[in-house]
Formats: C-alpha cells, sequence, structure tokens
C-alpha cells in the first residue's frame, strides 16, 4: 500500500506540474506538441514528449469510471478482453485410406495442398515413374492387436472425470478408462470422446469380450446365462448417435442432442450355458458439432459390464474377460479427403492464414483509497446552521494488465507485445540521447 | 468509485525508464563531479 502513496505525487507531477513548466517555457498547445513528435527536432523533441505524457496521463485516469466493483476472484490466467466468436480449428488433416477422392480429376488448390498436400501419393504410370527407389522395403500396417489380454497391448491411460471438460487438457481425444485389468465379473469403463473434427465418428472403440464357464458338471448346464451390458450415463454435447453392434446379432441405437443425457440403457441378453467362445462388439459414436461451446463438446459414455446368471447364482459362470486392447479407426471426414480444386474451397474453416492479434487482460491488482467524513456538526454548535457532514467516497483503483497478443500474416506471426516493448526503449533511447 | 487502468508491459518500460532517466540527470546536475 505504501508504494501507492508514493506513486500518486510522482503521477501527479507527471500530468500536471511538468506540461505547466513546459508551457512557460514554449509550448503552448497540445496540437503543437503532436506535431512536433510527428515532425521533431531537437528542441522540440523535450516539449513534444511531456505533452504526450499529459495526453496519456489523462487517457489512463478516465476510464470505466463509477463501475460497480465486481465481487468475482480473478481468474489465474489471461481472458480475452473481448469475448468474440472466433472461428475454432475444428477440421482434421488425417490422410484418407488411398488417394483423397478428385485425385487426377481436380488441381488442388494452394490452401489444400498447404494442409493436405502429404496425403497424396503419386502412382506409378508410364509417364511418371514412382518416387521409391528400387529395393525400399515398404514396412507392413501395423496390425489391430487382438486376442487377450497381453504385455504388448496399448497402455490406457485413466481419465479422470476433469478430463470431461474440454480445457483441461486439448490434446485428449480418444481414451478409455478401466478399473482394473482382472479378470472379474463385472467391469466399469469410461469412454469420453472429443473429436477434433466437426463431424467424426469412431469404431471400434474397444475389442471384444468373452464369456465362458468352468461347469460343475451336466447339472449347470442348459441354464440361461446371460450378460448385461448398461451403456450409462450417455452425455452429449453436440448431437451424437451411439451406435451398437454385436457378432450376436444385437444392435442399438440412440441420438442425443445437444445437453442431452440417458441413464440405464441396459442391452440384456441370454445365452445358454454351453456357450463358450468370444464375440466382437462395435460401438460407434457419430458426432456432430453443435457450435455451443457452453460447456464442453464431444460425446460421452459410461460403460458397465456385467454377467449375469439367471435363475442362479453360480459363482463359476460369472467372468467376462474383457480385452484390454483397444483400438480405433478413424474415420475420412476430415479436408483432406476430398482434393479442394482451384476456385474451390474459399471458405477454409480454418483460418490460420491470417488473424488479428487478440487483446487479453490479467488479473487486476486493486487498491482502494479510504473515504472520509467531514464532519459539520460543530456548525451548528457554533452559527446555528444546520448541515450535513461531507461524505468522501472512497476510490477503488484497479490496474488490469494487457497482453496484446500476435498478428498473423499468412502464416507468420507477429509478436505485438515485443514490437511495443521494442518501440518503448527506442522512445526512451531517443528521450536521452536528444536531451 | 472505481476506476480499471489498463497498462502494458511497455508502458511501465517506458514510464520507469524516464522517470528513471529524470532522477539520474537531475542528480547529476545537482551534484557536482
Amino acid at each position: 500500500m505504501i508504494w501507492i502513496y508514493i506513486s500518486l505525487p510522482i503521477l501527479l507531477w507527471l500530468c500536471l506540474l511538468l506540461p505547466y513548466n513546459l508551457k512557460r517555457s514554449g509550448c503552448v498547445s497540445v496540437l503543437q506538441s503532436v506535431y512536433y513528435a510527428v515532425i521533431p527536432t531537437k528542441k522540440r523533441v523535450q516539449c513534444s514528449l511531456f505533452y504526450l505524457s499529459l495526453l496519456f496521463c489523462l487517457l489512463l485516469l478516465g476510464i470505466n469510471q463509477d463501475v460497480v466493483l465486481a465481487d468475482e476472484t480473478p481468474t489465474p490466467t489471461f481472458y480475452p478482453l473481448y469475448v468474440t466468436q472466433t472461428p475454432s480449428n475444428s477440421d482434421n488433416y488425417n490422410c484418407p485410406d488411398g488417394q483423397p477422392s478428385g485425385f487426377g480429376t481436380v488441381t488442388p488448390n494452394p490452401q489444400w495442398l498447404l494442409h493436405c498436400g502429404q496425403c497424396l501419393t503419386p502412382e506409378p504410370s508410364d509417364y511418371w515413374p514412382t518416387d521409391e527407389p528400387s529395393g525400399t522395403v515398404t514396412p507392413e500396417p501395423t496390425e489391430v492387436p487382438e486376442g487377450f489380454p497381453d504385455d504388448d497391448l496399448p497402455t490406457l491411460r485413466s481419465v479422470a472425470s476433469e478430463a470431461y471438460y474440454k480445457d483441461d487438457n486439448p490434446s485428449i481425444i480418444y481414451e478409455i478408462f478401466l478399473e482394473d485389468t482382472e479378470f472379474r465379473s463385472d467391469h466399469d469403463g469410461y469412454y469420453y470422446m472429443q473429436p477434433e473434427a466437426a463431424t467424426e465418428t469412431v469404431q471400434n472403440i474397444a475389442g471384444y469380450y468373452y464369456a465362458y464357464h468352468e461347469g460343475r458338471g451336466s447339472a449347470y448346464e442348459g441354464f440361461v446365462q446371460s450378460i448385461r451390458v448398461n451403456l450409462g450415463g450417455m452425455v452429449a454435447f453436440g448431437d451424437c448417435t451411439f451406435t451398437w453392434s454385436d457378432d450376436l446379432g444385437n444392435s442399438w441405437e440412440h441420438t442425443l442432442g445437444y445437453g442431452q443425457t440417458q441413464y440405464e440403457t441396459i442391452m440384456d441378453w441370454s445365452m445358454v450355458s454351453t456357450f463358450e467362445g468370444e464375440f466382437n462388439y462395435v460401438l460407434e459414436i457419430h458426432y456432430e458439432d453443435t457450435g455451443n461451446r457452453l460447456f464442453s463438446e464431444g460425446c460421452k459414455v459410461d460403460f458397465d459390464y456385467t454377467s449375469r446368471a439367471t435363475g442362479d447364482n453360480s459363482e463359476n459362470w460369472n467372468t467376462i474377460i474383457w480385452n484390454r486392447g483397444y483400438y480405433q479407426v478413424p474415420q475420412d471426414v476430415g479436408m483432406c479427403a476430398e482434393i479442394n480444386g482451384e476456385g474451390e474451397g474459399e471458405e477454409l474453416p480454418d483460418d490460420d492464414i491470417f488473424s488479428l492479434p487478440e487483446i487479453l487482460v490479467g488479473n487486476m491488482s486493486c487498491f482502494s483509497i479510504g473515504g472520509f467524513n467531514i464532519p459539520l456538526g460543530w456548525l451548528e454548535t457554533l452559527f446555528g446552521v444546520s448541515a450535513e457532514n461531507i461524505a468522501i467516497p472512497s476510490i477503488e483503483i484497479c490496474f488490469v494488465p494487457l497482453i496484446f497478443g500476435s498478428l498473423n500474416l499468412f502464416g507468420l506471426g507477429i509478436n505485438m507485445d515485443l514490437i511495443a516493448s521494442a518501440m518503448a526503449g527506442i522512445l526512451l533511447i531517443r528521450i536521452i540521447t536528444r536531451s | 468509485m472505481y476506476i480499471e487502468l489498463y497498462y502494458h508491459t511497455s508502458l511501465i518500460l517506458f514510464i520507469s525508464g524516464w522517470v528513471g532517466f529524470v532522477i539520474i540527470k537531475t542528480l547529476i546536475e545537482i551534484i557536482p563531479l
């Protein structure tokens, strides 16, 4: 607090006394000082700078008066000064399996080539030889993990409930959380889809499970057993379509709109106890962006697998083996799947070629100059004149840091903060050297 | 009354350098070397 009382007189001195002294020494008008700043001479620089300081101080002191002080905890980071609807980088640049559609018939435009040029693979022909040198061994594609859990399967990363929200880690796209990798009778899974693309479909997000029994004998054979799959807790932030199908002929589809939830969607099917084997299932989640960014985006579904033995709680028929392996089949729905030709694609969803700087404001640090009362009760005592006390309200002054951001011109970022600091330094050096 | 003062780091740099320069220059003029 003490520095405020030190800096305030300095500020007043800068804003009032120095221009007054300069006016005495020949600086007459503000316009004259601005003119001097544009076309400076050695004698006029000092005059113009002092008047510019006066302008600056007036600008500084005349902002946002009489605004109700918000009783909020300052956010820990910089946030936009003006919230604007900025286009999001909602497209993905995944290459399709094979040539993009339109290959050979459409001349790609430069912007498409910029993002997706790597997806074009030359085809050997009589006119264009292949780029592959002779003797090159083409690596085998990575096989999708199948079978029972083993150590070679990809490690699953745990997803805390905080990952439900987008801003925690934008890099989280597809993850699955399994509580346990041991064999057990039930299993909870958690899957959250946070697509990069505005429209994206993911399928085969989990492998398969396997049911078996170690029968005690013929007495238990023939009992109808069941496996219950509870797709509970579906939450949609966007238009989400959940589709389930498996090898046993079960299928199920449900569509949720933005913000809708549905719980306890149970798929329950039966099988005889003699069933022993495995079957695959596919869960597809189709996400379509609705443009609502209020909370999050994407689709979320909770898994809950339980094996049941109807009519019998046989403990030896209760195992579902959950395959830890999972794989994803990305769909070629990005802009690279189709070639944008010349004259097309002017409205690219990804506009990183040019972007205006986004001004951010940071945490404000406030101080208050306490108000006080001027008691006037003595007027009535002495002179018999009644007068109310004069109340001087307190002044709350908050300093808010700004960040100018960067200007993006054709992919070249220009740091406006750096330029401002450099100009301030240059101006300072100019003052020092010319005075 | 509530007042918000927006500032940029470059402004702090400029003002502090300017004030520092004025102080140093004044000291040099006052103190005979």
